[in-house]
C-alpha cells in the first residue's frame, strides 16, 4: 500500500538514531575504554559526601551560641575494608565490633564513608593515624562538630542534635545513615534551615587505597552551608537567669520584650550538656538522662504547666471588674483566715480583715478572691480565662509547646462525670489552684498584655534568618489585643504597683526603677509548693517582663521574686551599658 | 481445527535472531543475579511462546474486531493500576508473588489495534474531525501512564501515532503540526529554541494551511510556548524540584547518577572485545539496582565489548526493518499498520533504554526488549513477534 519513498524515509531516519548509538558505543568502548577499564579493574572511584557546616545561631548583639569545631571522625568504606580491620578498629574505639557489623548489614552505601564514631579525641587519633596503612577502608576525617559555648545554660532554649532515626530516613530523602538531626529547640525548629546541604566528590584511588586525585567524569558538588538563625535572646542575660535558677533544684526563667514579644531569656532547670548529646552520646548516658527523675530533658518555660496561684488574681478581679458586679473599692466579709463554703473550710495565708480590691491583690487575700469567685460563678471566669488564650498556645516558635487548661463546665464533665462535682472548685479556681494550668511561658504572655493594656505580641525567638550577610527572612511581630477597659487595667497596675512596693512582692525592688508584678504559691500537694513570681518594668512605661517559677520550695514571695528583680535590674544595666 | 503449522521455514530468520537475544539475556541475567531470576526468566520465555503460538492463529479480521475491546479493558486495568498497583514509589504493577503484571506494555498493544483499525481504508485529512478520535486516545493513555508515574512508557505513544500517521499517508508537514502545541511548550523553556521553532512553524503551516488553519496554529503554539515559562515562573521551589525528579525520576535523590558513571565505566571497560562471558568486575562488584532489567545493556556491553554491543545492535535493527518489511508486504491495510506500530514501539524502546544506558538520555524505567528481565515485556514483544510472522506468511 505504501511507496517505497516512505519505507525508505522510515528506515533512514532508524539507521540515524542506529548510527549514533555505535558512535557513543565507539566512543566509550575504544577511545575511553582503557581509562574506563582501569577504572574498573585496577582502580575504584570513591564517592565522599563532604559534610555541610550546620548554620550558626546567634543571640542579640551577634553572640554566637551555637557554633561549629572541626573534630576527628572515623568512617569505613564496607566495600573495601574486612572483618578483622573492623574488630581493630572497635578495640581501638571501644565499641561493639557487632554493632558496626549489624550496622554495615542494613546499609546500602557500599562504596561511600560510613561514619563510625564522631569526635574522637586526639590520643587514640594518633594511634589510628600510625596504623592506617595496614586497615583498608578506614579513613579518618575532620568534620565540623557542634558546639555550644553556653553549655546548660542554653540547652532547652537551642536543643541538641541526635542521629538520624530510621522513620525519618524512609520519610525524608535528604536524610543519610551518619546524619546528625535538629531535635528540640531551635535545633528542631529550624532544622531545615540549619541543616544545609552536603557536597559530594568523586576521587579515584588505586587498590592500595590511595587517592589518586577527583575523577574528572564528574564535578564536584561543593557543601552549602545552612542558614544562620538570629535570636532575639540577651546572652548576658539567659546565663544571668540560669545562674539563678540554678540554685535550686528545679524552675524556669522566662522574658519577654514587650515592644515586639520578642523572647529575651527563656532557661528550664535542671539542664543538660547539649555539648554532650551532640557529639555522639552513649546510650546508656543517653537513658540516664531520659530516665532522671528530675526530668533534665523537658523545657519547663513551654512544655509544663502548673496552677497558676495568686497570679491568676489580677485576672479574677478584671473579670469582676468588667462584670460590673464590683468595682475598685467593693470590700467582701472580712478575712479571718479561713473562709467556708459549704461545708469546707478554704484557707488564707493570714488574716487580713476588710479589704477593698486593690489591697486584696496587693496583700493577695484568698478570702477575698474565694468571695469574688463565688459572686462571679463558673461560666464567668471559665469564659473570661478563655478570653485571655490561657487553653491556648502561645504559638512561639519552638516545638513541643503544650497549652494551659481551664476547668470549664464542659472540661468537669467529661473529667468527673456530669452532676459529679461541686460548685465547690470555685473557690481555688478564684485563687489559681486545682485544675486551672499555665505554662510559665503563657503567664508571661498574658503579664504583657496587662503591662500593655491589653495589646500584646505574639512571643518568638527568631528574628532573622541570614546567608552570609544576605536577609532571607526577617520576623514581622503579631501583634493580639485583648479587650480591656481602660479604666478597669489602671486599677489592678496600680495594684500590681503596689505589690511590690509594699505587698507581698517586695523582694523584687530594684533600685531606681519601679516594678510591678504578683508573687503566687502553686500549691502541689503532697510535695512542696512552686513559687512564682511575675512582673514587669519600669511600671509607668513597661518595657520587659519577666516570669520565673521555682518548684517545690514554698511561697513565692521570698524565693522566686528576688530572681524577677535581679534579671530586671541587669536588663537596664546593659541597655544603660549600649547606650553609652 | 486451528492450523498449527508454523511455516517454520519462512520464519526461521526472525525466530532465530529472536532465540539469539533471549541467550544472550539469560546469560547475562544468570551473570549478574541468581538462579532464582533465571528460572523465572525461563518460565516467562516458556509462557511468552505460548502467546505467540496462540496469536500466531489469530486471523487479522478477529483481532481488528477485538481491538476495542482490549482498548476498554486495558483502559480500565490502567485505572485499576492506579490504586492497587505496586512499584518502586510508584503504581505501575500487579503483584502475584514473584508474577508481576504491567498494564501499560499491554497498552502499547491495545492502542496500536486501536489506531490501526481506526485509520485503515481511511483518506486521512488534516481536519479535526478525522483526526480527534486517535489524539484523544493517545492523550488518554499517555496520561494515565504519567500518572502512575511512568513517563518513558507513557511517551512511546507520541511516536506511535506519528509513524502511523504517516504510514497512512499524512504529510511530515501535518504531523510536525499537529504535533507542534506540544513542541512549543517543550521549547517554551528556552526563547532561542522558541523562536527558530515558532518561525519554522509558522512558514511550515502557511504553505499547509488555510488562513483560518494557520491562525489557529499560530494562536495554539503561542499559548502553548508561553504557558511553559509561565508556568514554571509560578511554581513553589520543591514543586520544581519535584518536576525536575520526575522527569529524571532517579537521577540524584536515590543515587542514581552514580549508577549512571558505573554503568559508563562498565560499558567502556568492555572495550573492544569484552571482559568474556561471566566475567565482569564492575558489574559484580557495582551495588546497580537494576543491572538484570533496565541496565541489561551496560553488563551486557562489558561483557561482549563493542563486538557484542554490535551484533546486539544488528539484531534489532534486523528485527525492525523485517517488521517495516512485512508493513510493506501485506496488502491488508490494518495488518500493515499494525506491523509499523509494533516496529515503532520496538524501535522507541530500543533507542531510548540504550540510550539511557550510555548517558545519552535521561534515566526512565523502560526494558529492553527480549534483553531485560521481566515478563511483561517479554510476553509482548513475543505477541508482537506473533502478529508479525501471522502477517508475513498469512495475510499476503
Amino acid at each position: 500500500m505504501n511507496g517505497s519513498k516512505t519505507q525508505k524515509r522510515l528506515v533512514t531516519l532508524i539507521l540515524l538514531l542506529f548510527l549514533i548509538i555505535i558512535w557513543r558505543l565507539f566512543h566509550l568502548q575504544v577511545i575511553l575504554g582503557a581509562r574506563y577499564y582501569r577504572l574498573s579493574e585496577l582502580s575504584r572511584i570513591r564517592k565522599i559526601y563532604t559534610p555541610a557546616p550546620r548554620g550558626r545561631i546567634f543571640a542579640r548583639n551577634n553572640i554566637v551560641i551555637a557554633d561549629s569545631r572541626p573534630s576527628f571522625a572515623l568512617s569505613i568504606i564496607p566495600l573495601e575494608t574486612d572483618s578483622q580491620t573492623i574488630k581493630t578498629v572497635a578495640n581501638y574505639l571501644d565499641i561493639d565490633y557487632l554493632n558496626i557489623k549489624e550496622w554495615f548489614e542494613n546499609n546500602a552505601y557500599l562504596r561511600t564513608p560510613i561514619k563510625i564514631k564522631r569526635n574522637i579525641n586526639l590520643e587514640t587519633v594518633l594511634k589510628i593515624e600510625e596504623n592506617l596503612h595496614t586497615l583498608p577502608g578506614v579513613l579518618l576525617e575532620v568534620e565540623p562538630l557542634r558546639f555550644y559555648p553556653y553549655g546548660p545554660a542554653t540547652a532547652h532554649l537551642i536543643g541538641y542534635l541526635s542521629a538520624v532515626t530510621k522513620e525519618e530516613l524512609k520519610n525524608d530523602s535528604f536524610y543519610k545513615p551518619w546524619h546528625f538531626v535538629g531535635r528540640a529547640g531551635i535545633e528542631g525548629q529550624y532544622e531545615k534551615y540549619l541543616r544545609g546541604n552536603e557536597g559530594i566528590r568523586y576521587t579515584e584511588i588505586d587498590i592500595l587505597g590511595r587517592e589518586l586525585g577527583p575523577l574528572k567524569e564528574k564535578r564536584e558538588e561543593p557543601p552549602v552551608a545552612g542558614y544562620d538563625i538570629y535570636l532575639s535572646i540577651d546572652a548576658e542575660l539567659q546565663n544571668l537567669a540560669y545562674e539563678l535558677i540554678s540554685k535550686y533544684k528545679k524552675g524556669a526563667v522566662v522574658g519577654i520584650d514587650l515592644s515586639d514579644g520578642s523572647i529575651i531569656c527563656l532557661v528550664s532547670h535542671p539542664s543538660f550538656d547539649p555539648n554532650l548529646v551532640s557529639s555522639g552520646i552513649s546510650q546508656k548516658d543517653w537513658s540516664n538522662l531520659v530516665n532522671n527523675k528530675f526530668a533534665p530533658l523537658l523545657n519547663r518555660v513551654i512544655s509544663c504547666a502548673y496552677p497558676p496561684g495568686s497570679t491568676i488574681k489580677p485576672l479574677i478581679a478584671l473579670c469582676g471588674l468588667q462584670s460590673g458586679l464590683i468595682n475598685q473599692e467593693t470590700r467582701f466579709a472580712s478575712c479571718l483566715g479561713a473562709f467556708t463554703y459549704g461545708n469546707r473550710t478554704y484557707k488564707c495565708w493570714t488574716k487580713h480583715y476588710s479589704l477593698n480590691l486593690t489591697d486584696a491583690i496587693v496583700y493577695s487575700c484568698n478570702t477575698y478572691f474565694y468571695q469574688l469567685g463565688l459572686r462571679l460563678g463558673l461560666d464567668r471566669i471559665t469564659s473570661y480565662l478563655n478570653l485571655w488564650r490561657v487553653n491556648k498556645k502561645t504559638d512561639i516558635d519552638l516545638i513541643n509547646e503544650r497549652s494551659g487548661n481551664i476547668p470549664t463546665r464542659e472540661w468537669l464533665d467529661s473529667r468527673y462525670g456530669k452532676n459529679c462535682w461541686t460548685t465547690g472548685i470555685i473557690p481555688n479556681l478564684a485563687i489559681g489552684q486545682g485544675e486551672i494550668l499555665v505554662t510559665p511561658l503563657q503567664l508571661a504572655v498574658i503579664y504583657s498584655a496587662i503591662a500593655n493594656n491589653g495589646e500584646y505580641y505574639t512571643p518568638h525567638l527568631l528574628q532573622s534568618i541570614k546567608k552570609g550577610d544576605k536577609t532571607i527572612f526577617q520576623y514581622q511581630a503579631k501583634k493580639n489585643q485583648i479587650p480591656i477597659s481602660a479604666d478597669d487595667i489602671k486599677i489592678i497596675k496600680k495594684a500590681l504597683q503596689g505589690v511590690v512596693e509594699f505587698g507581698t512582692g517586695t523582694s523584687a525592688q530594684v533600685f531606681g526603677i519601679t516594678v510591678a508584678g504578683k508573687t503566687g504559691t502553686a500549691e502541689n500537694p503532697p510535695n512542696l509548693d512552686h513559687a512564682w513570681f511575675v512582673g514587669y518594668a519600669p511600671a509607668e512605661q513597661p518595657e520587659v517582663v519577666f516570669c520565673a517559677i521555682v518548684e517545690n520550695v514554698g511561697k513565692g514571695g521570698a524565693i522566686a521574686a528576688p530572681i524577677v528583680g535581679k534579671l530586671i535590674e541587669k536588663y537596664f544595666a546593659i541597655k544603660q551599658q549600649l547606650a553609652n | 481445527m486451528p492450523n498449527l503449522n508454523l511455516n517454520i521455514k519462512e520464519n526461521l530468520p526472525i525466530l532465530i535472531v529472536c532465540l539469539i537475544l533471549l541467550t544472550i539475556g539469560l546469560i547475562t541475567i544468570y551473570n549478574v543475579t541468581n538462579q532464582v531470576y533465571f528460572l523465572r526468566q525461563l518460565i516467562w520465555i516458556i509462557i511468552a511462546t505460548l502467546g505467540l503460538v496462540i496469536v500466531y492463529q489469530i486471523s487479522m479480521p478477529v483481532l481488528e474486531n477485538i481491538a476495542w475491546y482490549l482498548g476498554i479493558v486495558n483502559f480500565v486495568l490502567l485505572l485499576a493500576v492506579l490504586f492497587f498497583g505496586h512499584g518502586a514509589g510508584a503504581r505501575r504493577w500487579f503483584s502475584f508473588g514473584w508474577i508481576n503484571f504491567q498494564p501499560s506494555e499491554f497498552a502499547k498493544l491495545s492502542v496500536i489495534l486501536m489506531l490501526a483499525s481506526y485509520f485503515k481504508n481511511k483518506n486521512l485529512e488534516f481536519n479535526f474531525k478525522k483526526l480527534f478520535v486517535p489524539v484523544a486516545i493517545v492523550i488518554l493513555f499517555t496520561f494515565l501512564i504519567v500518572l502512575e508515574p511512568d513517563l518513558g512508557t507513557a511517551l512511546i505513544f507520541l511516536p506511535i501515532l506519528a509513524v502511523m500517521l504517516f504510514w497512512s499517508g499524512l504529510p511530515i508537514s501535518k504531523i510536525f503540526i499537529l504535533f507542534s502545541p506540544l513542541l512549543s511548550f517543550i521549547c517554551g523553556f528556552s526563547l532561542y529554541l522558541w523562536i527558530p521553532f515558532f518561525i519554522a512553524l509558522s512558514i511550515i503551516a502557511f504553505r499547509k494551511l488555510t488562513i483560518a488553519g494557520w491562525l489557529i496554529a499560530i494562536i495554539v503554539n503561542i499559548i502553548a510556548g508561553l504557558s511553559s515559562p509561565i508556568i514554571w515562573a509560578h511554581l513553589k521551589e520543591y514543586q520544581k524540584a519535584r518536576i525536575i525528579s520526575f522527569l529524571s525520576p532517579w537521577l540524584d535523590p536515590k543515587g542514581m547518577s552514580w549508577n549512571l558513571i558505573q554503568s559508563r565505566i562498565a560499558v567502556g571497560a568492555g572495550r573492544i572485545w569484552g571482559k568474556g562471558i561471566l566475567s565482569g568486575a564492575q558489574q559484580k562488584l557495582t551495588f546497580l539496582p537494576n543491572r538484570h532489567t533496565d541496565f541489561i545493556f551496560s553488563t551486557l556491553a562489558e561483557q561482549f565489548g563493542l563486538i557484542g554491543s554490535l551484533v546486539v545492535l544488528i539484531l534489532y535493527f534486523y528485527l525492525i526493518f523485517q517488521f517495516i518489511k512485512t508493513a510493506v508486504k501485506t496488502h491488508d491495510q490494518f495488518a500493515s499498520l499494525v506491523a509499523i506500530g509494533l516496529s515503532t514501539a520496538l524501535t522507541y524502546q530500543v533507542i531510548v533504554n540504550i540510550g539511557m544506558v550510555l548517558g545519552l538520555l535521561p534515566i526512565t524505567g523502560i526494558a529492553l526488549p527480549f534483553l531485560s528481565y521481566g515478563g511483561s515485556s517479554l510476553l509482548f514483544y513475543f505477541i508482537a513477534i506473533g502478529i508479525i510472522l501471522h502477517i508475513k506468511t498469512k495475510s499476503e
